[in-house]
């Protein structure tokens, strides 16, 4: 396989016009750490905000709330041959929701942290994602 | 095919590439955001048993959380899609060009939405775009004290 991969670079490299690798991301990492600081039942929107700092949304559920955190990594990949050009994205998040009672305490805190998964890849190089791999 | 026949099929596909390369564009795209959910893990929610807690536990952190009425909706979307598309282009005198482009591709967000009582506890799971299962969300509004 890796063999038949190169070939074919080596093989399409007369061919290339063009190529190109970019990093994007979207706010600030959110700290793992951080998050495992928070307790439910204990901690408060005080602690969230000290931690955590501004949270990106802010939702109602009657008198309850949920604040959203969140960090997007999204890497790209492109290449451009005389007729034919493919580009491949993959954007994955840390995300952490973080619920809170009339009192705004913290009641429930659900996170993600998948940033590290996004990866460079072509479409013609790269294989179907297998569910939850970030998990 | 002989050698010399393949040698001049290459050599002409290349030449003719190189013709058409202004009017004649292909592109295969490949977009990714975030993870699938594992099937099993939605499938292994029990509605009227677990609850928000199990949700995030087993589910992760939802891309939406959404107040529907009484209920509160998580919602859990990804994509792993593939687009071609395929452009083509030729110069019509004293008109400036005439362009056909044909392609596939898809905008809306297929996932998974949990749906959850005034306790946060599960009352159903619907699969779908994301777009079609959730209601707009609710503006923040002034609540009365009997509410």
């Amino acid at each position: 396989m890796r063999a038949h991969s190169i070939a074919l670079v080596l093989g399409l490299a007369p061919f290339v016009t063009g190529c190109f690798i970019s990093r994007n991301t979207v706010n600030t990492p959110i700290d793992p750490v951080a998050v495992a600081a928070l307790q439910p039942n204990v901690s408060t929107a005080d602690d969230v905000t000290r931690l955590l700092g501004a949270p990106l949304e802010v939702v109602q559920l009657g008198r309850r709330s949920a604040w959203r955190f969140e960090y997007e990594l999204e890497k790209r990949a492109g290449l451009f041959l005389i007729l034919f050009g493919t580009v491949g994205s993959d954007a994955q998040f840390d995300r952490v929701w973080i619920f809170f009672d009339e009192a705004d305490r913290v009641t429930h805190i659900g996170a993600t942290f998948d940033s590290d998964e996004s990866e460079y890849a072509l479409p013609a190089f790269s294989s179907a994602r297998q569910a939850g791999a970030g998990k | 095919m002989s050698r010399s026949h393949r040698r001049s099929l290459t050599l002409v596909v290349c030449a003719l590439a190189c013709v058409t390369a202004g009017c004649l564009q292909g592109d295969y795209d490949r977009s990714r955001v975030q993870q699938p959910l594992v099937p099993e893990d939605v499938a292994a929610l029990r509605g009227g048993v677990d609850d928000l807690t199990t949700v995030l536990r087993s589910l992760g952190a939802p891309l939406n959380v959404i107040e529907v009425g009484d209920e509160v909706a998580l919602a859990y979307g990804w994509l792993d899609e593939t687009n071609w598309n395929l452009l083509a282009q030729v110069p019509v005198p004293d008109t400036g060009s005439f362009q056909v482009s044909y392609g596939q591709g898809r905008q809306r967000l297929p996932g998974v939405v949990v749906f959850l009582d005034e306790a946060l506890v599960v009352q159903r799971v619907e699969r779908g775009v994301l777009q079609d299962l959730l209601p707009k969300q609710r503006l923040p509004r002034l609540l009365d004290e009997r509410e």
